[in-house]
Order: structure tokens, then sequence, then C-alpha cells
């Protein structure tokens, strides 16, 4: 009995010791922050402000679980924030056109899915570097949509109540846009630490020769990673009409996508793949939220806060490094 | 013998035998400048579709303003290219750009400096927001990729905050300077100036990467930290400089827009970074890092300005110019990493590529026949010595002291002296693959070293380097110019060392490649002592092996291994010059030639030939299958399983042969050395010398003394 | 020559040509003064090239100037192209050069900033090409400009604020702005224009004032934070319809689109119109993008006609900024995108 405790101790500090990664940092820096905020920053102290704050980086965070999520396999993906404004254009450009809503977002998500299928197959069969056929996959859509519909922004109409409730409702007074978030991330979490596919990417992204030689049908495995990330642009864009009540393109020529890969890292994705934990993306965007979010209370202009931002970022980027350095003889390239 | 036919007949097989397009795609693929191809490809395919659908695109006019436009994202791709050569990435290229046009603008409107001021305050401010790139990614070793992405987010907060402060003093302020204005629009020998700089800028690059200590430490930087530490290379300050130049290449880029332009805005430079990444991987510098020349940035550059030149003026709306740059993307991305996945495989594969070997007629070697090579058993009787204390000597010589010289596989001279040969020494140790070898009159003994060249060994055991190099064939692709696989020599009487070099497509470890390649892949080359020269005398040879200056010092014997040809090379005399067939019809290969006492030559057959063998040689089609298909100890060669030593006369008669029938003392003699009347025998893959006694040789003739006189007895 | 006056006499040529040929049907030819007047301007205009290089081709007013331009140039004779570097400055600066090799008759380019294209514009008008630019002028003046003036809808809207939040009025007098782009000349004038109007009265106060990038999700995250902050906002200012529309669900979502006053100006398209009527912007100023459409036309005839060489006249052509409110949005005063 007392050695099972012992062993039970070891594992919870092997836990531990796992644990003081960069989440914990992120944890930490952003618990001081909250708390720091709260006392010198009047009106940021609030269950109102920490939902406004929380509303805020749920797209962020839709899109950080799916980025983070094929950064640990190793992959990236450019075009999520194209496909997220792409395929909801194209819903709100279908009823437009007349078609029923729920055919319209049925289409939207087949779109989707299949653009992610594709992105995946090139990437798997081609073997081509990701960084670029997900660029390109994202001029592809934004040509495509503007070719169905040259209009620079598409207006969610009035009556389609549903859609709405997704970015505006709440349930149980939480808004739908953090449940949506929440639920996603624990999604992921049990996929990432529960499923085998979650298991087979962990290994995918520490070794992807290895993993195939384990037997790991890898090729399959990539396209159905690239639908997931797919899937959860398309998540967060339901999110994205709901709360904005409309999808303009021109979001997918703005360095947002710059922001998502930011949040992951920032959470201790390493681009090395292999690493990273649902967690550790939630806290990289509470993290960026509530710098955000006291920035904004603080009306401080976008370029000084990017500039306080980025400071930051270094700052951490540099104390992780001090925290847990790389191992310098086996860094690789595009990290 | 020299008539017109022959010579056409001769040139026709020579053309056959050196040209083939399968031979000329395998070298290309070897050649790493046609590594870029398909970018290169896309390129030209996009101009030539732009001069076909753009109205004036083909025009000096637009070609002159394009040269103007396109500098200075070539700069930023440029510096782009360099951070991922390093291994690194530099996503900042496009906001320290923006950077640093604003501090142009800001030295020279607000601050009002002088025009070289300006120049230098501004690659001041390149080198600085790159020196902390530097400083981060080199020193506190942050990963380049986040760095860079949040370096971006600072440079351009602050250059939106400066715009706004100097708006007003942008758009009212004018400097009226030659100086600023040469650099805006003026033209050095007809081309704009910030292209002329670009192209000084890309010609120093490319020298600095492909030929000097700071590139090759780079790239060795990029390609592998561990490897590139454990050499000793500073990794740190080599990442920190790297940082440097990408922002000094930024700041170049600035100027010239400042001065051009004379704008500030938040949209300087945007999305350069994508562009500049795209461009860069486009032009083929591998992500891995390691890999890419200058001029593979520049091609890359070129597609995506090109690409976004011609669409938007081509009226196509903007969301086509999206798509196609998309889809362009995708396929030249995919084209290219099959092209690079499987070019290497390719080249593989077509690289040996045997063609129909001319080999006379093949005479009888039975026993009893009344023919000089009938097969005997005279090399049964040998002594052997040095057993299992040599390894693999190619070739055996003799000093004046009577002390024996042979070789091992790992770059060892042996020397065996004393009583029977029993003292073993290390001569000395040169490295590669020792293989003939002659003494200078000096008493030096030059070795042909395989993979090495040739090198010279003193009385005292030191080795030097006699040469590695010659020149370059200029019609080849295959860079000639490094000796492959220097086999013998000899000298002649005027000093000059004359050796082959036995092929320049395989290397010593896939040398029988060659053989059954049965291409003119090797040469005879010369090198003069007085000259320090090397000079490649016949570039076309069927694999030359042996080497030996005829008893008059007229002419060079040369011994064909691929073609069992002995020929005559003139380098004196009326003929001299002139290339003739001495000895054909051997039963075997030939490899080394060596005097012997009687004013005859000694020739070692290093594989009998056989009907099969033959008749391979006129199948080129079944030797390729052969090579492909099967795994090498299958391979039909020469039977290796005897030993054989054929004398011959200046006549081009042969007198006698020795043979070891089921190479039980000797397989495969490679060489032999006449001294005191024994002859000496050594072969490539055998584990010992031997000697054996000749009757009625000359015991007092030595190798030395026939070429450089004995100096007791005064010059001979 | 103003624009009505331009417009009158177009109207009354147009009108004295149906009448004559309505009075003597069989005479094809009509009335020699007539026949002589349309000769003259067949003569200057037939045939002449007009480039069109808006910074996006797809925004509604780029899309609605380029319409009437393609309409009315191509009724007359004109040669239209379009260049459309879909925001990509580089692309754009590259298109202008190349415009300007192709020696046009006229540009109208729409600038992306007031310095980026000005040396270009300089170097076409000293090579005899008109340049007209329209929305925003560059440092440099070219023959003629066409929009609105910037710092005139930031004061109407500003006076507007003034009057519906300012002393009297019982409302707290907080006003939050989301700008455009901070260093956006259009959005640094119009915010002047608004703190001139606001530097009237003390009682107003902005409680925040950001830059949305243009970007609606921008918007509604900035506006998220400030309607939380100050429940009782009185005012919201957005300085483009398509940004604004996020700021304006953002204060639908917290419950209180009945209580601020969403302010928006833009091209006036359908979009915006829709957003009105669906409650979401309560005042809309709009820059009738066809009415500027239809002045960057009669610019470009005016100096086509003229004798006046390249750059030596600088002429402006200001359209009114007009009120839309829920009472008069409609298919009159908003223009629709799907004629194209």
């Amino acid at each position: 009995m007392a050695r099972l405790t012992q062993i039970s101790s070891n594992a919870l500090q092997e836990k531990w010791k796992f644990k003081t990664t960069q989440e914990l940092v992120m944890l930490a820096l952003t618990g001081v922050l909250l708390v720091s905020f709260s006392i010198f920053l009047p009106g940021f102290f609030g269950v109102n402000n920490f939902l406004v704050l929380l509303n805020s980086i749920a797209i962020l965070g839709i899109l950080s679980l799916g980025m983070g999520m094929i950064i640990m396999s190793r992959g990236i993906d450019l075009s999520e924030v194209a496909v997220m404004a792409g395929s909801w254009a194209i819903v709100l450009i279908f009823v437009d056109q007349g078609t029923s809503l729920p055919l319209a977002v049925f289409a939207s998500l087949v779109f989707a899915l299949a653009v992610g299928a594709f992105s995946g197959a090139v990437i798997a069969f081609i073997e081509a570097p990701a960084l670029f056929v997900t660029l390109a996959v994202s001029f592809v859509v934004y040509g495509i949509v503007f070719w169905m519909s040259p209009s620079l922004v598409h207006y969610v109409p009035q009556d389609a109540t549903a859609l709405r409730f997704f970015g505006s409702g709440k349930l149980m007074g939480v808004p739908m846009p953090i449940i949506i978030f929440m639920s996603c991330a624990l999604v992921m979490h049990l996929f990432l630490s529960r499923s085998v596919p979650g298991r087979f990417l962990y290994a995918q992204g520490d070794n992807p020769w290895a993993a195939r030689l384990t037997g790991i049908p890898l090729r399959p495995l990539i396209v159905f990673e690239y639908m997931i990330v797919a899937l959860l642009a398309w998540i967060a864009g339901l999110v994205w009409v709901g709360t904005s009540g409309s999808v303009q393109m021109t979001v997918v020529q703005s360095p947002y996508i710059f922001d998502v890969i930011l949040v992951v890292i920032l959470g201790g994705v390493s681009l090395v793949g292999g690493r990273g934990h649902t967690l550790s993306i939630v806290a990289g965007c509470l993290f960026i939220g509530t710098m955000l979010n006291a920035l904004t209370i603080m009306n401080v202009s976008s370029d000084v806060q990017n500039i306080i931002r980025g400071s930051v970022l270094l700052l951490a980027i540099v104390i992780d490094n001090f925290i847990h350095p790389r191992d310098e003889e086996t860094a690789r390239q595009g990290d | 013998m020299h008539d017109t036919n022959v010579d056409t007949t001769k040139f026709f097989f020579r053309l056959s035998s050196s040209v083939s397009p399968r031979l000329l795609l395998s070298e290309l693929l070897m050649k790493k400048w046609f590594e870029p191809a398909v970018p290169f490809t896309l390129l030209v395919a996009l101009i030539l579709t732009l001069c076909l659908t753009v109205p004036n695109f083909a025009t000096v006019r637009n070609v002159v303003s394009l040269a103007t436009l396109y500098p200075e994202f070539g700069f930023v791709v440029l510096a782009m290219g360099l951070s991922m050569i390093s291994g690194g990435i530099d996503l900042s290229v496009g906001a320290i750009f923006a950077f640093c046009n604003l501090i142009a603008l800001i030295l020279l409107l607000v601050l009002e400096w002088s025009i070289p001021g300006v120049i230098m305050g501004t690659l001041a401010a390149g080198a600085f927001v790159g020196s902390i790139n530097g400083f981060l990614v080199g020193y506190l070793k942050t990963r380049p990729f986040l760095t860079t992405l949040v370096t971006v987010i600072i440079v351009r907060s602050v250059v939106n905050l400066l715009n706004q402060e100097h708006a007003l003093t942008f758009a009212t302020n004018y400097v009226e300077s030659d100086a600023w204005d040469f650099i805006a629009s003026g033209q050095v020998l007809g081309i704009p100036v910030n292209a002329m700089t670009l192209i000084v800028v890309l010609i120093i690059g490319h020298i600095l990467l492909s030929r000097s200590r700071f590139g090759w430490r780079l790239t060795a930087v990029g390609a592998s930290r561990k490897a590139a530490r454990h050499a000793g290379v500073n990794v740190n300050a080599m990442l920190f400089s790297t940082y440097i130049i990408s922002g000094l290449l930024c700041a170049m880029s600035g100027i010239f827009f400042a001065a051009r332009q004379a704008s500030s805005d938040s949209f300087t430079g945007l999305g350069w970074e994508f562009q500049a990444l795209t461009a860069a991987v486009l032009g083929g510098i591998s992500f891995a890092g390691g890999n890419g020349t200058v001029w593979r940035a520049m091609i890359g550059g070129l597609v995506i300005f090109l690409l976004n030149n011609g669409l938007v003026r081509m009226g196509v709306p903007g969301y086509i110019t999206s798509s196609s740059v998309g889809i362009i993307l995708l396929v030249a991305v995919a084209i290219d990493v099959k092209w690079s996945k499987n070019s290497s495989k390719a080249s593989e594969l077509l690289y040996v590529n045997p063609t129909r070997i001319p080999l006379a007629r093949r005479p009888s070697i039975d026993a009893g026949d009344d023919n000089p090579f009938a097969r005997n058993d005279r090399l049964l009787s040998s002594e052997i010595f040095g057993l299992n204390q040599v390894e693999g000597p190619e070739d055996v010589i003799l000093d004046r002291q009577g002390r024996v010289y042979g070789s091992t596989r790992d770059g060892n001279i042996i020397r065996f002296s004393g009583e029977n040969f029993k003292r073993r020494e290390v001569f000395a140790h040169i490295g590669g693959r020792p293989l003939g070898m002659q003494f200078d009159p000096d008493e030096n003994l030059i070795v042909c070293v395989a993979g090495m060249g040739v090198y010279g060994v003193t009385r005292e055991g030191e080795a030097y380097k006699v040469t590695d190099e010659t020149n370059r064939t200029w019609y080849k692709l295959n860079d000639d110019s490094r000796l492959r696989m220097a086999d013998d020599l000899d000298i002649a009487p005027d000093g000059k060392i004359y050796f082959s070099d036995c092929t320049t497509r395989y290397e010593m470890t896939t040398n029988a490649l060659d053989v059954i390649e049965g291409r003119p892949n090797g040469r005879l080359i010369v090198y003069d002592p007085k000259t320090g020269k090397t000079h490649t005398e016949i570039n076309h040879l069927h694999f030359p092996n042996g080497i030996c200056v005829s008893h008059d010092g007229q002419s060079v014997l040369i011994a064909s291994t691929s073609l069992s040809r002995v020929y005559r090379y003139w380098i004196e005399g009326p003929r001299k010059g002139g290339l003739e067939t001495l000895l054909d019809e051997l039963p075997g290969c030939c490899d080394n030639i060596n005097r012997a006492s009687d004013g005859t030559y000694w020739l070692a057959l290093i594989g009998i030939r056989s009907p099969a063998f033959d008749l391979a040689g006129h199948m080129p089609g079944f030797r390729r299958r052969m090579v492909r298909e099967i795994p090498v100890d299958e391979w039909l060669v020469p039977s290796l399983n005897q030993g054989c030593v054929v004398k011959f006369n200046d006549a081009g008669e042969v007198l006698e042969s020795y043979w070891d029938p089921e190479g039980v003392n000797h397989p495969s003699v490679t060489s032999m050395r006449e001294h005191k009347g024994y002859l000496y025998l050594a072969g490539l893959e055998n584990n010992r010398l031997g000697r054996i006694k000749i009757e009625g040789a000359d015991t007092e003739w030595t190798g030395f003394d026939a070429y450089w006189g004995d100096p007791q007895k005064g010059s001979a | 020559m103003t624009l009505g006056k331009i417009k009158m006499s177009v109207a009354t040529a147009i009108a004295t040509v149906l009448l004559v040929s309505g009075a003597s049907a069989q005479d094809t030819k009509g009335t020699k003064a007539s026949a002589e007047l349309k000769a003259d301007y067949d003569g200057s205009v037939v045939g002449k090239r007009i480039a069109y290089l808006p910074i996006m081709y797809g925004s509604p007013l780029a899309l609605e100037w380029g319409r009437v331009l393609q309409r009315e140039a191509e009724h007359r004779g004109i040669i239209y192209e379009l260049r459309d570097p879909n925001s990509n400055v580089d692309a754009q600066l590259q298109a202008l050069k190349a415009l300007i090799d192709s020696q046009p008759d006229v540009i109208v380019v729409q600038n992306p900033s007031v310095t980026l294209l000005m040396r270009d514009l300089k170097r076409a008008e000293e090579q005899g090409i008109h340049v007209i630019q329209v929305n925003m002028a560059s440092n440099y003046r070219s023959d003629a400009f066409v929009g609105v003036d910037w710092r005139e809808i930031g004061r109407m809207i500003g006076e507007d604020v003034v009057k519906e939040c300012g002393a009297g009025s019982g409302k707290s007098g907080k006003v939050a702005v989301v700008q455009g782009e901070i260093t956006a000349a259009g959005s640094i004038d119009q915010m002047a224009g608004i703190n001139a109007a606001f530097a009237e009265d003390p009682s107003i106060e902005i409680v925040s004032n950001q830059a949305g990038n243009w970007l609606a999700d921008t918007a509604k995250n900035l506006t998220d934070v400030v309607i939380q902050q100050h429940p009782d906002l009185c005012a919201h200012i957005g300085f483009w319809g398509l940004m604004q529309s996020g700021a304006a669900q953002a204060i639908r979502n917290a419950g209180k689109i009945d209580d601020v006053i969403v302010y928006a100006s833009g091209a006036g398209s359908v979009l915006d119109c829709d957003q009105i009527n669906q409650g979401n912007f309560d005042k809309y100023l709009s820059y009738t993008g066809t009415v500027q459409g239809h002045a960057l036309f009669n610019a470009a005839l005016s100096l086509l006609q003229g004798d006046d060489e390249p750059g030596e006249i600088k002429r402006a052509y200001y359209t009114r900024p007009v009120w839309l409110d829920a009472s008069n949005a409609d298919a009159k005063n908003c223009f629709p995108l799907d004629e194209n």
C-alpha cells in the first residue's frame, strides 16, 4: 500500500514536473496580470468584464485549438482564417440567393471539410510543405468567395436568429461563444489525451518517420487532422457570424492568423511538433485576452498596445527559453 | 594506319562513346546549379506568357521600369533567403524595410542630415533591428520564427507611431539634392541604380556564400548546428551576424524606396515577409537550412514579382489574381517537392550508361598452344613475403637499397627490408588509397593516391602534395578539374610526371562501374615540376591504368583496362603528340606496365577475358540492366581468379607470359617490378607481395638506375 | 463650372436634342447648333482612354465609381480600363507605373495613403496624363480631386453628437470612437473635424478612441469592452459602415442598441442601408458613391474638353454628404451592388 502511495506520489510528482512547463508559466503570468489589473485598474475586476474578456478570446481560442493541434502534429495551417471567413461567407451568399439556411450551413460545412481534406491530401500525399499549401489554399478560397459574390462584406439576415444565437445568445447567463470555446477545448483535450488518433498525433509530431514505421497510417491521419482544423475554423466562423453579424473577407488579408500562431506558441506548443496541451493553448489565449482587455480599458492606442504586447511576448519567449532551454544540438528548423 | 577513313571511324567512335542524352541528363541532374530547374523554367514560362499577353511588356521601357521596381523586393527576398540558409527565418524583413524607409525619410526631411549621413544612419538602423533579432536568436537562443514574428508587431507599431508624428513634415518638406535624386532614379550603364546595386550585392553575396569562409560556416550552421559546433564554428556569432546582414539588406531596400517614393505609410512592406518567404521557397531555398544560393532567391523573387505585376496589368479582377497566385504556388511547390525528391533518384538510376566496347579479338590462352599467352604455372614458384602485412598493394617498387615498398588500404606506405624482407615499417602515412608508385631522381617516392591526387614521400618518409587538380575541360558538364582516381604514374627524363586518372565519373569504390560503362572517362595528365603546372594531355581514354615511359624516353605507354589495349603516346620526337595502338588482342584487362631489364616491358593483366564477357561488351543494354537489377557480386566481370604477367617489346609483340592459373599465390596481379633478376609482384586485392626469379635476367639491373643512372657508375 | 452647372447644361443639351428630334421626325440631322456641339464634344472625348485604379475593386465605393465610370464612358465612346490591385499597394504602385507608360488620357486613382503614389501622379501629369484623385487626395495636387471633405464629415457627425448628447440633452455625454486606421489621412481629418465640433461643448467626453483597422470584428471586440465599462454610453461613432456594423453588433449584444446612438458613415450602399433599416445604425452620413461616380466622370469630361495641359489646373469636386436614417434609407438613396 505504501508502495502504491509512493508510486502514485511519484506519478504526481512526474505530473507536477510535467506541468512546470510553459502552460504553468503562462497561467502564472496570466494570474499575475489578472491580480494586478484587478487591483490597479478600475473597471477590470468584475464578472461582466471577465465574461467580456472570455467572449473576446472565444474565436481566437477556437482557431488556436485547431492551429495548436496541427502544430503539435508538426504541420501548420495558414488557411484557417480563410476557411472560417470563406465557408460562412458562402452560407450568407447562398441565403442571400434564396437557399434555405440549414441547406446553406450544411453546404458550407461540406465546403470547409473539403478544403481541409484537400490541404491534407496535398500535404500528405505530395508531401509539399504545409506552410505553402495552406497559404496557397487561403488565396484560392479568398478568390472563390469573391468569384461567387464580389462583395466585401456579407451580413447575416435579420431573421436568422438561430445563427445569431451561437454568437450572441446566453446559456445560464454564460455567453454562447464561451460555452462553444470551452466545449471545443474539452473535446480537443479528450481527443488528444484519450483517443487513439490523438496519441498517434503526438507520435507523428515527435517523429513522423518513426510513427510511420510503427504502422501508424500517417497519410490518412494527416488528412484527418487538416479536416479537424477546418471543422474548428468552421465552428469559429459560426461564432464569428453570430457575434459580429457579418463576414468580411478582408480579414483573410489581415494579420489575424499571426495572432493565432502567437497564442499557440505562447502556450508552449513547440513548432517542432509533438509538444503541447490543450490547457496550454487556453492559457495562451487567456494571457492575450487579459492583456488586450486591460489595454482597451486603459484606452491605449492600438499601436502602443502592440508594442506593449510585443515586448511582453518577447519577454515571455526569453523567460521560457531560460526555464527550459531547447536542446540546441537537436534543435530543428522552423522552430 | 593514319588514313582518313580510320580517323573518321575513330571520330564517330569517340562521339558515340562520349555523347548520350541519358548521360547528359544524368550529369545535369548531378549539378548543383540544375537544382532550381523547375522554378527557373517557371520564370521563363512566366516571362514568355507576359510578353505575349501584356501589351508593351517586351519593351525596353517596361524592362527598365520593372528593373526600377523590383530591387526593393529583391533585397528583402535575399535577406529572407540568407536567414533561411542559416537555418532560421526572418519574418521581420518587411517590417525592417518599412522601418528603414521611415528612418531614411526622418533623417533626410526632419533631421535634415547630409545624404551620406542618411545612408549610413539608415543602414545602422537596419543593422540595429537586425542585431536585436540576432541577439535574441543567436545568444538567447530563442526560436527565430516566433521571435521575428513578434519583432514584426513591435517594429510595425513603432513605424505607425512615428508616421503619425512626422506625416506632416513628410508632406511639406522637400530636399533638393542631386545625390538623393540619383539614388531615386539615376542610372549606371543604362541600368537603374537600385538594380545595379542589387546586382553588385548579389555577386558579392554569391562569392561570400559559395567561396568564403563566412559562407561555408553559414551553410554549415544551417545544415547542422551540431556538426558546425563540433567543427569549431561559433554558431552564436554566425547567427547574430546573419540577422544583422538581413537587417542591412532590408535597410538598402528602404533607402531606395525612400528615395524613389518619398512615402511612408502603414502599407509599406506589408505582407512582404510572406511574399519573400514564398519567393525563397519557390526558388528552391530549403526550409531545412544549409541549402540555397542568392540566385535561387532571385528566381523565386522574380516569379512572385512578375506574377503580381503581370496579373494586375492584365486588368484581371483582384480575386482571380489571388486565386491564380494560390494555384500557381500550389502547383509550383508540388512540382518542386516531387522534383527534389526524385531527381537524385533519377540521376542515380541514369548515372551508369554503358556503351558498346570495341574489344579486339581474344587470343587463345590454352596451355600447350604455341602462343605466348599459353597458360603455365611459372608464378606458382614465387617466394611470398609480407603476408598479411600489406593490404591491397596495387603497386610494388624497390629503392636503390633494395628495400621493397607496398601499401595498405588505409593510406600507409609500407617498407620491407632486411633478410627475406622480414623487417616491416610504416614508411609514410598519406591517407587515401595509394596506387601506382615511382621514384624521382631525388629518390622521392611519388605515389598516385586515389581520391586525393599525386603525392610525394621524401626519403625521410615525409609526405607532400605534388598535384591534386588539372585544367577543367570547358565542354564537359562534369567538373573534371579534381583528380578523382590517379592510378599509375611514370617520370620522363625531363622530370615531367605522366600519370593516369582512370575515371572522372566514378570513385575508388565504384571504379568497376567505369569498366562496365566502357566510356572514355579517363585521361592522361602531366605534371611539370619545373612550372608546377598540371595539364591534361588526353582526356578521352578508356580507363587508362598503367603508365610507363619507354626505354628511349620518347613515348609513354598507356594501358587501357576496359579496352584491353596498350597505347603509345609520343612525348618527344617527330611524332610528338600522336597516339597509337601498340598492343591489342590481349587475353585480359591490362593494369600496370613497367620496364624489363632487357629493353622490353612487363604488363600485368588484372582480369582474364571470357567469351561471355566479350559478348557483354557488345551489349550495353544488357550491362545497364545488370548493374541496375542484380547485386554487385553477381555482375559479369573478367575472371579475377588467375594471375598473369606478360612481356612485350617496343614493336608491340608479346614475348611470353607468366601465369598463376588458379590464383593460388597471386590472383589478379596489378603490378610487377623487375629488380636484380627478380620480378616482384603485387595485387590490388592481395594480402601479400611476392617475387620470382627470372631466368637469364640481368642480376645487376635496377629500375632506379635504369631511369636515373647509377651515381656510382656515373650517369646512364 | 460647378457640378450642378455641368449637370444642368448636359440635361439642357439632351432635352434640346429630344425636343428637336420630336418636332420634325423626318429630319435625321436635327438642328445645326446641336449637331456642332455634339461634334465638338465627340471630337474631344470619343476614343479617349480613362484608366481606373482603385485600391480594391470589391469595396462598395470602388465598385460604384467603377460602375458609373464604365457605363458613362462606354456610352460616350470612351475606352474604360480597370486595374484591380486587390488591396496590394505594391501591385497598385506597379500598375500605376505601367499605366503611365501606356499613356491613357485620364487616370482615376484612389490613394492608399497621402504619400505613396504622390511622385508617380506628378510624373503622370508631366507626361501629359490627366490625374483625378478620388476619395483621398495625396500630398500632390493633381488636375482634379473628387470626394468628400473628411473634416466636414467629422464636423457634421460631431455637431450632431453634440446636439444629441451635449449639454442640455440630459445624457451622459460619453462618446466612443472607432477610427479606421490611426495613420490614414482620412481618419486623421475626420477625427480633427470631430474634435473641432466637440471643442464647442465641454460636456462631451470621448471615453474610448481606438482604431478598428477597417475590420468589423476588431470594432466589435473594442466595443464589447467599452460598452461593458461605460453602460451609459451616449453615442458611438465608427468611421466606416462595414466596420461599424461590428460595433453595432456589440452594442446590440449588450442590449444597449436602443440606448446608444450609433453613428456611421460610408459609401451609401444597400449594405449600409440594411444596417440602418435593421436598427443597427441610428444615423448614417453617406458619401453618395453614385454621385461621386458621376462627379468623377464629369471631372474627366471637363479635363478632356479643356485646353489645359495636365498639371496646369487644380480642381476639387467635393460631394455633399447626405444624412440617412431609418426614414430615408431606401432604394432612392442607397445604391445596389449587384448591377455590375
